[in-house]
């Protein structure tokens, strides 16, 4: 059994070491972005900080979080030694080969293309390689997970598969099928060009292929937190989960309908007409279902954990609930930061509204108030449910934690509501510099110095998140630590429909849908002509 | 097998309920997206259901809706860069064309480096920079006289080969998109010049030079300009302005100086003439 | 530990007929204001014409200054035998040429652009027009002006080192104020 807890714990860490340096190089871009003096103020260095920002908060911490708390799952939930280990180690190695090996290149300024990396602007092929192998190292946790998923399945016919291994192994699915989208735009479009083989490609192709992952790969993100929400939560609160049944339900939603939605991201491009534009953007509506399904389920939870602990009336079972458990309180921030999250991905979604908001600020404070908010700040509280158990001494201050999630909650308001202030006032993303002595940029001055302010409280926020794990790594073991436990619900059920147990047939849904929704969006380049652009690098004439 | 299917199939309709439910919503989506959507746009009249279906795929229905009169034909350069041009121009052969160069040397100075200052150096220039500007040479879209003259007495290899040659020769640094990190790069600078080279103005739509001319940019057939003869610069920088050069592809250059002071384009010129070369 | 509590005390609290019940309702709910949504999008879509770019129109981005719709000389503002205003301009490493775009208010407008190089962006601030700029493609984006006035028009979408210093603006001009020229002539206020 110890090995099998230093894998997770090895991911965890692997996690939050990158997370940290990112967060680090997320408050000199803001305040690069402001008014005031910035150290080092070269945007030729902004635009490889957001790179390795980018590339590290989309592909790296969250993969590799992912995957430890898969790893954890399927020993705890499933009660059973981890199948595979030893290719859950290749895998955790690759991922780490791949991250160095995308970072170096960025860190030199070689491959300044963003985390998006739209061709045909391209980069060096070192950072495409490590990408691509920190997406083949997850593959391996994948398999591990359908592995372990179909043999206590085999091991326990008829029994439903307890929720937190059906859940994850949903997400593993998804993110096995969304990395597909990008992976073939990295293979087949962009390291020809990048290595000299090809000189010219379809960019509409590209954009396409890449939108396949970059919906789905939220709630790749998501997931987790939402695992957290309905099989930990109702735990720790000292309740029962609301139903069993609604959980399985939204995690299928999740997996079938993440994927035929990307085109949502292409509102605004040339290269597809309206048809497939509102078809997928109906289909997101419906991805927007299990997250509305998700809040009602989690606060009747909570208040089932409120009533049972005394919480009388209308609203009493919210003062009655333990917030000093740090689980129950990131949830309950978590579900507050969710609304003008959720709100604001409406909005991004709701087809010709997206021209409003299309590239400006109000994207990139959306997505970090929705990521950076609701889904990390329930990640923090994973860690320290599942640290102190993998290193068997128990969590050093539940205050220090709950404290640290209160900063977080408040510092990412802070960053993100001006943000997203100075989007609909116009302010374009991804600039390195603003003149503010324009009078129009002028007036978002203010707001961005409330997020460099904001950025500031969320560092310290992670700071102090670190100071907890590494107080609680040194302080004595404790004679046993008890096992973690997974929520049971309200009416447990003695068998669950097969539908609701196994993947098979979702998966064939979840097929024909992409196909319907992406064949012809997708197929159309191949019979376009004419389109095809020369590769353009940041740093070197690759077109000789 | 059999049985159990059967009865699976009447006590597990939830299988044929899903896909009904999935096949619904991609019905109701394409019907709106594809049937409704297009056909009835405002006060236009609706348009039959296939055109509606050719609109929503994006093709034209109606042929180009707007007139494609065109004014007369101008052409900048007849160089574009396509996969054969920059192939051809980025490996002439530096020997044939160290031979050739040896009638540059009168105004381009020895080993590429003019010392009149109204003459650029050439050494260590982009080879497809030489290329191209050798060609809109021959062709009248760039004019000089001496250099016209040149230009067409020589082949369109022999360009490559002259490119290949000056590129070998130590001089003009190499204009690779990386340099070391510089402070005092971004609007806070209080020199007009160092701002206008490194950051650019955005209330007038000027890019920052150094993001195509360097250092720290890179743009194909933009001149690295570090070290470049001063009253060269300038001069090109009033050409491009006035309209007497008008060789840049799709306007860059005439752009962004038609927006340049007088007063500018000089201290453009002599920052970039003295700046030192970036440590590679 | 919290997470230890067997929490029976919460076993069967609510039958699990009342928690079908009213997990179905909200279902119901959430269902109803997703297609109250969706409704609001297919409504102004037809009645306001309100969608987002749809013509797919492919063109070779290394030739635009030699032959087809984007030479120079037919860069900027034409205007059509109906009134209507075409304005042509590339977006390339870092500027959008014409820097400066003229249109009439209260006159249908269709914006054309293509990319000589990369990916790029165009959004006329304080408007709804924004689309992308993609190389080998034409955005096609059909607007009005209600209000004359100078807009920037950032690019908003990374493009390189000098993304951000890329800007040009329209400059809508009040009607009667805006030259109609004959079909083979353009206009724009930026240099040419």
């Amino acid at each position: 059994m110890e090995r099998n807890k230093l894998l997770p714990l090895a991911h965890l860490w692997a996690a939050f070491l990158c997370f940290l340096p990112a967060v680090g190089l997320g408050v000199w871009q803001m305040l690069m972005r402001s008014p005031l003096p910035a150290p080092i103020d070269d945007p030729n260095i902004y635009y490889a900080s957001v790179t390795a920002h980018g590339s590290i908060m989309a592909y790296v911490f969250p993969t590799f979080f992912a995957m430890g708390f898969g790893y954890a799952i399927a020993v705890s939930a499933l009660g059973r030694p981890l199948h595979g280990e030893k290719w859950a180690w290749v895998g955790f190695f690759l991922a780490v080969i791949g991250t160095v090996m995308a970072l170096v290149p960025v860190a030199a300024g070689r491959s300044s293309v963003l985390y998006t990396f739209y061709p045909p602007l391209v980069g060096s092929p070192w950072y495409y390689l490590g990408v691509a192998l920190v997406i083949i190292g997850s593959y391996f946790w994948i398999a591990l997970m359908l592995v372990n998923f179909r043999a206590w399945k085999r091991e326990n016919p008829g029994k439903p598969v307890p929720l937190a291994m059906f859940a994850i192994t949903a997400c593993a699915l998804l993110w096995g099928w969304t990395a597909l989208g990008a992976t073939s735009e990295v293979l087949f479009q962009i390291l020809p060009v990048t290595l000299g083989w090809r000189h010219t490609m379809d960019a509409g192709l590209a954009r396409t292929l890449f939108s396949l992952t970059l919906h789905a790969i939220v709630y790749f993100w998501l997931i987790p937190a939402y695992i957290a929400y309905y099989t930990l939560m109702p735990q720790a609160a000292g309740g029962r989960l609301y139903s069993d049944t609604m959980g399985r339900i939204t995690f299928v939603l999740f997996l079938v309908f993440s994927l035929p939605v990307g085109l949502h991201h292409l509102f605004m491009d040339p290269e597809h007409g309206v048809g497939f534009k509102f078809v997928q953007s109906l289909l997101t509506f419906l991805v927007a279902l299990p997250t509305l399904l998700t809040v009602f389920t989690i606060t009747a939870s909570l208040e089932i954990a409120g009533r049972v602990r005394g919480g009388k009336g209308l609203f009493g079972w919210i003062r009655a609930l333990p917030w000093d458990e740090p689980m129950v309180l990131a949830v309950g921030l978590s579900l507050l930061l969710l609304g003008p999250g959720g709100f604001g991905g409406l909005i991004n979604m709701s087809f010709a509204m997206n021209a409003m908001i299309h590239n400006t600020s109000w994207v990139t404070a959306h997505f970090h108030l929705i990521f950076g908010g609701a889904v990390v700040i329930v990640y923090f509280a994973i860690a320290y449910e599942l640290l102190p158990r993998l290193i068997g001494r128990p969590l050093v201050s539940k205050r220090l934690a709950c404290l640290q999630l209160w900063i977080w909650f408040w510092g990412i308001l802070l960053t993100t509501i001006p943000w997203h202030i100075a989007g609909l006032m116009g302010q374009p993303r991804r600039y390195a510099i603003f003149d503010y002595s324009d009078p129009l940029v002028a007036k978002m001055a203010p707001l961005v110095i409330l997020s460099v302010m904001g950025g500031l409280v969320v560092l310290s926020s992670v700071l102090l998140f670190f100071y907890v794990l590494l107080r609680t790594s040194l302080a004595p073991v404790a004679e046993s630590m008890p096992p973690i436990r997974y929520a049971l619900s309200v009416n447990p059920p003695a068998t669950v429909p097969p539908l609701l147990n196994g993947f098979a047939f979702w998966n064939v849904i979840l097929l024909a849908l992409v196909l319907i929704a992406y064949g012809y969006p997708i197929g159309q380049f191949f019979f376009l002509h004419n389109q095809n652009a020369p590769a353009y690098s940041l740093t070197r004439d690759i077109t000789k | 097998m059999s049985p159990a299917n059967n009865s699976s199939r009447l006590q597990n309709p939830w299988h044929f309920i899903a896909f009904a439910i999935v096949s619904a919503i991609v019905v109701v989506a394409f019907g709106l997206g594809f049937l409704l959507l297009p056909r009835y746009q405002g006060t236009h009249a609706p348009s039959s259901e296939k055109d509606s279906v050719y609109h929503a795929l994006g093709f034209h229905t109606h042929g180009k809706s707007f007139n494609t009169i065109q004014p007369p034909l101008k052409v900048p350069t007849y160089i574009a860069w396509t996969e054969m041009t920059i192939h051809q121009a980025a490996n002439g052969d530096p020997k044939r064309g160290e031979v050739i160069a040896q009638d540059c040397t009168a105004c381009h100075g020895e080993k590429g480096l003019s010392t009149q200052s109204w003459i650029p150096s050439l050494a260590g220039l982009d080879p497809l920079v030489l290329f191209k500007q050798m060609d809109d040479f021959r062709s009248g879209t760039r004019l000089s006289a001496p250099m016209s003259a040149i230009a067409q007495s020589l082949t369109v290899q022999q360009y490559a080969d002259l490119a290949a040659y000056f590129e070998s020769l130590p001089g003009l640094p190499e204009n690779r998109g990386e340099r070391t990190p510089r402070l005092h790069s971004s609007y806070r600078n209080r020199d007009p010049v160092e701002r206008l080279i490194y950051a650019g103005d955005p209330k007038r739509g000027i890019a920052a030079c150094a993001s195509c001319h360097g250092p720290g940019g890179y743009r194909i057939g933009a001149p690295a300009l570090t070290k470049q003869n001063e009253l060269y610069i300038d001069q090109q920088l009033h050409a491009f302005a006035q309209g007497t050069r008008a060789n840049d592809m799709n306007m860059p250059m005439r752009t962004i100086s038609a927006m340049l002071t007088e007063s500018e384009m000089r201290a453009l010129a002599q920052a970039y003439a003295n700046e030192k070369p970036q440590q590679p | 530990m919290a997470n230890q509590l067997n929490n029976e005390n919460a076993e069967g609290l609510v039958s699990e007929r009342v928690i079908d019940k009213t997990e179905r309702r909200w279902l119901f709910v959430m269902a109803g204001m997703l297609g109250v949504m969706l409704a609001v999008i297919v409504l102004t879509g037809v009645s306001q014409m309100l969608h987002p770019l749809s013509d797919v129109e492919t063109i070779n981005p290394a030739t635009l200054h030699l032959q087809g719709e984007f030479v120079e000389s037919n860069l900027g503002s034409a205007v059509e035998p109906d009134g209507s205003i075409t304005v042509r301009i590339i977006a390339e490493q870092y500027m959008f040429v014409p820097q400066c775009a003229i249109v009439p208010a209260a006159t249908p407008v269709r914006f054309r652009l293509t990319s000589a190089d990369v990916t790029h962006g165009f959004f006329v601030q304080s408007t709804n027009t924004n689309a992308m700029v993609v190389p080998g493609y034409i955005s096609n984006v059909m607007t009005s002006f209600a209000r004359p006035g100078n807009y920037e028009m950032p690019c908003d979408e990374f493009c390189g080192f000098g993304h951000h210093a890329m800007a040009a603006r329209v400059l809508v001009l009040p009607k009667d104020q805006f030259k109609n020229l004959p079909p083979n002539e353009r206009m724009n206020c930026g240099a040419q």
